[in-house]
C-alpha cells in the first residue's frame, strides 16, 4: 500500500503539470476535430453509395469518435520518452529514483491521460452530437464495462509502446517498429471495425493484440451486449497482462546492457 | 542585367544542389536510421491503401465519384509531392523555431538568397520513404499509362511547391504573431488531409478553401481531372494559381523579415 502511494503521488504531480500546461492541448483538440470531420465526411460519402454491413452511419461515426478518442486521449508519448532517455543516457538519472522505472513511467504518464480523458471526452461527446446526433444503441448500464475496456486498452497500448521503447537498447533506430505497431493497430480497429475486413482476416485480427486497443472498446461502446463483454474483456485483460509481463522481462534483460559512465 | 540574373540563378542552383548533396550524404551516414525511417514511412502509407481497399470492397463501385485507381493516383501524387517538399525544403517547418530562438541570424549573414538558404538547409530522413512510395504505387497500378505518369510528375512538382509555400506562409506568421508552431502544424495537417481523400466528400465551403487559402486541390485533384480529359484552361489555371501562390508566399516572408529583430544568438551550423 505504501509502495502504491508513491506512484499515486507521481500521478498527482504529473496531473498538476498537465493542468498547468493545458494550452498545449489546444492544437490536439483541433487535430482531433479535423480527423473526425474528415472521416465523418468520408463515411457519409461511402454510405451514400450503399449500405455497409453491420453498422449504421450514426454507429460508424460514433465508432470513429471513440477510436480517435482512445488514440488522442489515452495515447502517451512513452515511446519517444524512452527513446530519448536511452539514447541520451538520461535514463541513468531515472534509475536512481526509489521507484521501479517501468511503473514510474506508467504513473507519470497517467496524469496527462486523466486530464485528456476528461477534456477529450467532453469534446468527443460534443462532436458526436453536432455531427450525427445521439447514439441510439448506447447503453448507460454498460458504461462501467466500456470504461473498464478503455482502461485495459490504455494499459495494453502503454506497455506495448514501452516494449518498443525498450528496443532502443538493442537497435540503433526503432522508428520502423513503432510505425508497424501503430499502423497495424490503425488497420485492425482504429479506421475500420474488424467486421469490415475480409472474413479470413477477421479471425486473424481477433487473435492478435492490436484489435484490442481500439476495436474492442469502440465496439462495446456502439453495440453493447453482455455476451460481447464476456467475449472481449477477458481477451483484452489477457493481452494487457501479457504486455505488462513482456515489458518487465524485457526491462530486466535490457537494463543489464546499460553502461553508465560518470562525468 | 539579364546576364547578372542568369549568373545569380546559376549560383543559387549550385547552392541548392550542394545542399541536396550534403543532406543526402548526411542521411546516408546514419544508414540504419535512414533505411528504417524511410521503410517505416512507406509501410505507414500502405496502411491507408489497405483502408481504401477494404472500403471499396464494402461498396464495390465508386466513392464520391472516385474509383479505387483514382484514390491511388491522388495518394501517389500526395506522397511523392510531400516527400519532395520535405526532402528538399524540410527546414520550412522549422522557420518558427529559427525566428523565435534567433537562429535566423546565421542565414541572414550568408551571401546568398535568404529564403532558399533557409528552406534547403535541412532534410527529413522519413520523407524519402514518402517520396519513393508514390513511385511504387504508380509502377504497380499505372505502369503502362504514359498520360498518368505525365500528370503524376506535373502534380508532384506542383504539390511540392504549394505545400512548401503553405508551410512557409503559416510559419512566416511568427514574424507578426509570435510563436506560430500550432498554426504551422495545423496548416500542414490541413494541406495533407485535404489531398488524400476525394474532394467531393467535403462541403462546398471546405472545397473553396482547398482551391484558395490552402490550394492543394490544384496540385492533386486537378491533375486527376486532366488525366480524365485534357483542358488547356484548367492546366493554365493550375500553373498560374500555383505560381502566384508561391510568389505571394515568398513576398510575405520577405515582408515579415523586415520585422525580425536579431536576438544576438551565437549559433554554429554543423
Amino acid at each position: 500500500m505504501r509502495k502504491m502511494r508513491k506512484y499515486l503521488v507521481i500521478t498527482r504531480v504529473s496531473l498538476s503539470n498537465a493542468v498547468a500546461y493545458r494550452a498545449s492541448a489546444l492544437s490536439r483538440f483541433c487535430f482531433y476535430s479535423l480527423f473526425i470531420y474528415i472521416f465523418m465526411s468520408l463515411w457519409r460519402a461511402i454510405y451514400r453509395e450503399g449500405s455497409v454491413h453491420g453498422y449504421s452511419y450514426v454507429q460508424i461515426v460514433w465508432y470513429l469518435i471513440m477510436t480517435e478518442f482512445i488514440g488522442f486521449a489515452c495515447g502517451t508519448s512513452i515511446y519517444n520518452t524512452m527513446n530519448d532517455e536511452v539514447k541520451s543516457g538520461s535514463i541513468a538519472y531515472q534509475l536512481g529514483r526509489p521507484t521501479h522505472y517501468v511503473f514510474y513511467q506508467f504513473a507519470n504518464s497517467m496524469g496527462q491521460v486523466l486530464l485528456n480523458l476528461v477534456s477529450f471526452g467532453l469534446l468527443a461527446v460534443a462532436l458526436g452530437y453536432v455531427f450525427v446526433g445521439p447514439l441510439t444503441t448506447f447503453s448507460w448500464a454498460g458504461l462501467p464495462l466500456v470504461a473498464l475496456s478503455v482502461v485495459l486498452s490504455i494499459v495494453l497500448n502503454f506497455f506495448v509502446l514501452m516494449l518498443i521503447g525498450l528496443s532502443a537498447f538493442v537497435m540503433e533506430d526503432n522508428f520502423a517498429m513503432y510505425l508497424i505497431y501503430q499502423k497495424t493497430a490503425f488497420m485492425l480497429g482504429m479506421f475500420l471495425p474488424v467486421e469490415f475486413l475480409p472474413e479470413g482476416m477477421q479471425a486473424v485480427a481477433k487473435s492478435l493484440p492490436f484489435s484490442y486497443v481500439y476495436w474492442a472498446p469502440a465496439k462495446l461502446f456502439v453495440d453493447f451486449s453482455p455476451a460481447l463483454c464476456l467475449e472481449l474483456i477477458p481477451r483484452q485483460a489477457m493481452w494487457a497482462f501479457c504486455a505488462v509481463v513482456a515489458t518487465l522481462v524485457s526491462y530486466r534483460f535490457c537494463i543489464r546492457r546499460l553502461q553508465v559512465n560518470g562525468g | 542585367m539579364r546576364r547578372k540574373g542568369c549568373v545569380n540563378l546559376k549560383k543559387h542552383l549550385k547552392i541548392f544542389a550542394c545542399y541536396f548533396k550534403l543532406n543526402f550524404a548526411s542521411a546516408l551516414e546514419y544508414r540504419a536510421s535512414f533505411f528504417s525511417q524511410a521503410f517505416g514511412m512507406a509501410l505507414s502509407n500502405s496502411s491507408f491503401i489497405f483502408f481504401w481497399w477494404v472500403a471499396f470492397g464494402q461498396i464495390g463501385g465508386r466513392i464520391a465519384d472516385y474509383t479505387f485507381d483514382d484514390v491511388l493516383f491522388i495518394w501517389a501524387v500526395t506522397s511523392t509531392g510531400y516527400g519532395l517538399s520535405t526532402v528538399v525544403f524540410a527546414n520550412a517547418s522549422r522557420i518558427t523555431q529559427l525566428i523565435v530562438t534567433g537562429e535566423l541570424d546565421t542565414f541572414l549573414l550568408q551571401p546568398c538568397n535568404i529564403l532558399l538558404n533557409v528552406l534547403c538547409a535541412r532534410t527529413s530522413l522519413a520523407a524519402y520513404g514518402d517520396f519513393i512510395y508514390g513511385f511504387v504505387i504508380m509502377f504497380i497500378f499505372y505502369a503502362g499509362n504514359g498520360a498518368a505518369w505525365l500528370w503524376f510528375f506535373f502534380g508532384v512538382v506542383l504539390y511540392g511547391l504549394i505545400l512548401t509555400a503553405i508551410v512557409l506562409t503559416a510559419h512566416t506568421l511568427s514574424f507578426y504573431l509570435g510563436d506560430a508552431t500550432v498554426i504551422g502544424g495545423m496548416a500542414t495537417e490541413f494541406a495533407i488531409n485535404f489531398s488524400l481523400y476525394p474532394e467531393k466528400i467535403y462541403a462546398p465551403a471546405v472545397r473553396a478553401v482547398m482551391y484558395s487559402l490552402i490550394p492543394v486541390a490544384v496540385a492533386v485533384h486537378l491533375p486527376l481531372r486532366l488525366l480524365g480529359g485534357f483542358s488547356a484552361v484548367q492546366l493554365l489555371a493550375a500553373v498560374g494559381g500555383a505560381g502566384l501562390y508561391c510568389v505571394l508566399a515568398c513576398r510575405f516572408f520577405y515582408l515579415g523579415l523586415k520585422r525580425y529583430e536579431s536576438g544576438n544568438a551565437i549559433v554554429t551550423r554543423l
